[in-house]
């Protein structure tokens, strides 16, 4: 995939997406306080130089705290667009390459996966698992790459009809060569859109989930915690709401732009 | 007086490089009535020229014009530096001017119709835009406009959707629609690239008729000298955005004075020479009595059998070029599959008698579309290497060595092979398509339409590569094509195809000089030579409305609806194959009914 760089939108995204991944990996790494470590004395204390964005009402630090929950948005929003993106494009391109019946059967399944709602498997998941970022993710996966996997078909049946793969079964080529080499790479940038779109939605649905109260639950720290556990003094102390509501707004906006940009390039190269 | 006046024309587009513009500098008039016919290759500007005209370029093209006068209004586009105000003026006056004063008929009727709105509504719709008419005084000039156009039973046609149309019905409702407001000039460009043989001279001579008939004038753009010299009076020359020459068709067919012009000419006829004498050795692929049937799932059980092939039997001997011929949709593609082994004959056998073991298919195969047959996201190494590496055990040295040697082969440099074919021209893609499929060595390769989507002079290349290759490497070739003068071009013997049989086989010389097959008749007179003065006189078009085929199936012969010489037996049943020395036909007048006992000596002509 060959990314224009001029292509602000894109260009932006990662870099905003960048500043965060590393704010995100090095803040609860190096911080003298841990995301979890109490402290009587400083309780809602407002911003300062050794905190940051202040202390919540247990006294620890939002700093860290915040941080700690974007490795957790991270982790979902990107495993679960590589583990839907695996699934989609697997299911996906033997339903399309196999036509028929196979292709059939395949699509009304996922029709009926995709028929219960997402959050139900959630809560389902989450009562026999517990709640943690494992049960969250495969909640969110486990519907989730079916769009993907219609997308995959679709390219893959209206490619498999063209004259460079006739070519490639005269020369003797499998089905998984055609698919591995001739199918998928030219059919890689609206699935790649699609994928990068993905993880926006994962990161905002775990946030949702743990604010209603069914994801992440506490000590552990999560974006969607953060905002929950500052509802109940939000006319107090606001800042405590707004530094973890911030960061989810940037890294979801990063992830738009990324998905922005790389929509754009694609749309650039196949108008040559 | 004249129509339309163009004084100094350019366009650049901002994307090329400064000086190289679409169009530059070009100046001409079209006199009221009058049909002058615009040709050059494709990417020499015409039709960004013609676009120009109406305005309906893009906002990135930077249109820079002296004047451009249409019946003493001026209509000339504001220039690059002009602001916005005069920009919008200039739309709204073409807004008026457009479908009015001047109309446009496009290549590809398919894509101009709205495919779900009935014909009888576009038209409708179209004259009500232009004018203040009732919807019953609409409807009934729509009426009379699709009988201008020669479609029969207009009221009912009204009420069909463009896909219930054949591609002829298309182009002529498109006409229809263009005509609607009585414009004093009607711009075609390329209607009839995208239409069969039969049917392009058809549309010509609607054309023309209409030309001569409400006194519209008529700028015909084509790079089909055949169609420009039996329908314009005036030619104007295009290369590379410039205007090279212009002047009356007798001028320019007869006395070129440029050299691209005379080039063209050249060109043109050169696809009439005939191929070399070819022996065939020994018989390479046998098709014996081969169907292909297509099942649709059809209401309730009841699946709808389609016949694309319909007992088709030739052979191809070694060395040799086996030419067919026949309009879109008659299953020429549908038999190269079959030879291929890509589908699989429904009755019937294939055998190929060549080194069978060698490779898992061991015919192959030159597609038509060099756009659609090469993956965008391979380079031609990758491209080159993938037969190779499927069914060979070369190591990687050996095959660059056989790499570069095929692009040596066909015409290619060794740097190109790095390069990825969004890079090359189409002429450039086919070659690469030809090595591809001869870099494993098979012994037969059917090439479907390998030149129908290139130009002439490109035409002529690639052919001279296929016989070049043909003579090196000892190969039969399996040519398929719609256009006559390719495939008499490079085949010796040949068969004409039609709703999936096989109507006529034989020499290729004497089927072009004595066609016994009436539907081989009606092809040879629709083919179009670049003479002004041979395309007037000829007048044997088949003038039978085109219709769908609507035989019960496996009942009558399949071209019984369009042919003037059909008899109740022709209806009844189907026609077997008669044969006549090396000729083959499949038609009534020759069988011992129609023609009486013969004795055996008897040399059959034409009965037609």
């Amino acid at each position: 995939m060959r990314v224009k760089y001029r292509n602000k939108l894109f260009l932006s995204g990662i870099l905003l997406l960048l500043l965060l991944t590393l704010l995100a990996v090095f803040v609860p790494a190096f911080s003298p306080y841990s995301h979890t470590g109490q402290n009587a004395e400083i309780q809602n204390t407002a911003m300062s130089l050794a905190h940051p964005f202040g202390t919540d009402k247990f006294g620890r630090d939002i700093f860290v705290r915040v941080w700690y929950g974007t490795r957790i948005s991270l982790a979902v929003g990107i495993g679960s667009a590589m583990i839907c993106g695996v699934a989609g494009i697997f299911f996906g391109s033997i339903a399309g390459l196999a036509g028929g019946k196979t292709d059939l059967v395949l699509m009304r399944a996922a029709d009926v996966i995709d028929a219960i709602p997402s959050l139900l498997y959630v809560i389902l998941i989450t009562l026999v698992m517990g709640a943690n970022v494992g049960s969250i993710l495969l909640g969110i996966c486990i519907s989730g790459w079916i769009d993907l996997a219609r997308i995959v078909r679709g390219e893959v049946q209206r490619l498999k009809t063209r004259e460079f793969c006739t070519a490639a079964r005269l020369a003797g080529a499998g089905a998984g060569r055609i698919l591995l080499r001739h199918l998928l790479p030219n059919a890689a940038g609206p699935v790649i859109v699609n994928l990068t779109f993905m993880i926006p939605k994962a990161i905002f649905t775990e946030a949702f989930l743990s604010f209603v109260g069914v994801g992440i639950s506490a000590p552990v720290a999560s974006l969607g915690t953060l905002i929950q556990d500052a509802r109940s003094q939000m006319q107090v102390y606001p800042s405590q709401m707004l530094f973890p509501i911030l960061v989810l707004c940037i890294l979801i906006l990063s992830m738009n732009f990324i998905g922005a940009g790389l929509e754009q390039s694609v749309r650039q190269i196949e108008e040559g | 007086m004249k129509l339309l006046s163009v004084q100094d024309l350019s366009v650049q587009f901002h994307d090329r490089y400064e000086g190289q513009e679409a169009v530059s500098h070009v100046s001409f008039e079209v006199g009221p009535g009058e049909i002058v016919g615009v040709v050059g290759e494709s990417g020499s500007g015409k039709s960004t020229g013609m676009h120009a005209i109406l305005g309906l370029l893009p906002k990135k093209a930077e249109i820079t014009c002296g004047s451009m006068m249409l019946e003493g209004e001026d209509i000339t586009p504001p220039g690059p530096k002009g602001c916005g105000r005069q920009r919008k003026e200039y739309e709204r006056k073409m807004e008026t001017v457009r479908g009015n004063q001047i109309a446009m008929v496009f290549q590809d009727p398919l894509t101009y119709l709205n495919p779900t709105v009935k014909i009888g509504r576009q038209i409708t719709e179209t004259i009500r835009a232009h004018r203040k008419v009732s919807h019953a005084e609409a409807k009934e000039r729509a009426v009379e406009l699709l009988d201008m156009v020669g479609i029969r039973n207009s009221t009912r046609r009204m009420g069909q959707y463009p896909f219930e149309l054949s591609g002829g019905m298309r182009q002529r409702v498109v006409i229809a629609i263009a005509l609607a407001c009585e414009p004093k000039l009607l711009i075609a460009d390329e209607p009839t690239t995208a239409l069969d043989v039969t049917v392009q001279g058809q549309i010509l001579e609607l054309l023309k008729k209409i030309s001569v008939e409400t006194g519209t004038a008529l700028l015909y753009v084509s790079h089909d000298l055949g169609a420009v010299a039996s329908l314009c009076r005036r030619v104007l020359v295009m290369q590379e955005g410039r205007l090279v020459e212009e002047g009356t068709v007798e001028d320019i067919f007869y006395e070129p004075k440029h050299p691209y012009t005379q080039k063209l000419l050249s060109q043109a006829t050169g696809l009439l020479k005939l191929p070399k004498e070819q022996h065939a050795a020994s018989i390479l692929l046998k098709v014996e009595h081969v169907s292909k049937d297509y099942f649709d799932a059809g209401r309730l059980h009841k699946s709808e059998k389609t016949e694309a092939v319909h007992d088709v039997s030739l052979q191809i001997g070694r060395g040799e070029t086996y030419g067919l011929v026949g309009e879109s949709g008659c299953g020429k593609s549908t038999l190269a599959g079959m030879v291929t082994q890509m589908l699989e004959p429904t009755a019937g056998k294939i055998s190929y008698m060549g080194d069978k073991t060698k490779l898992k298919y061991p015919v192959q195969m030159i597609f038509q579309d060099p756009y659609a047959s090469l993956n965008p996201r391979m380079c031609v190494q990758d491209i080159l290497e993938e037969p190779l590496l499927l069914n060979t055990s070369d190591s990687r040295g050996e095959r660059v060595r056989k790499v570069k040697e095929m692009l040596h082969l066909v015409g290619l440099k060794e740097e190109d092979a790095k390069k990825f074919p969004r890079a090359f021209s189409g002429g450039q893609r086919q070659r690469i398509g030809i090595a591809r499929a001869l870099i494993l060595e098979p012994e037969l390769l059917v090439c479907d339409e390998p030149v129908s989507a290139l130009d002439v002079s490109i035409q002529e290349q690639i052919l001279c590569l296929l016989e070049e290759i043909q003579e090196k490497k000892k190969l039969s070739y399996f040519f398929i094509s719609h256009d006559l003068n390719v495939v008499k071009r490079i085949s010796r013997r040949m068969g004409v195809m039609y709703a999936g049989s096989l109507v006529e086989a034989g020499n290729t010389k004497d089927i072009y000089e004595d066609p016994w097959h009436p539907y081989t008749k009606a092809l040879l007179s629709a083919v179009l030579v670049p003479d002004p003065f041979k395309a007037r006189r000829k007048k044997g078009i088949l003038h039978t409305e085109e219709k769908k085929m609507e035989i019960p199936l496996g009942r009558g012969c399949p071209f019984a609806p369009r042919c003037g010489y059909a008899s109740d037996l022709c209806f009844a049943g189907k026609p077997q194959k008669y044969q006549y020395g090396e000729r083959e036909i499949a038609c009534f007048l020759y069988s011992e009914e129609h023609a009486g006992k013969r004795r055996s000596g008897l040399k059959m002509t034409s009965q037609i």
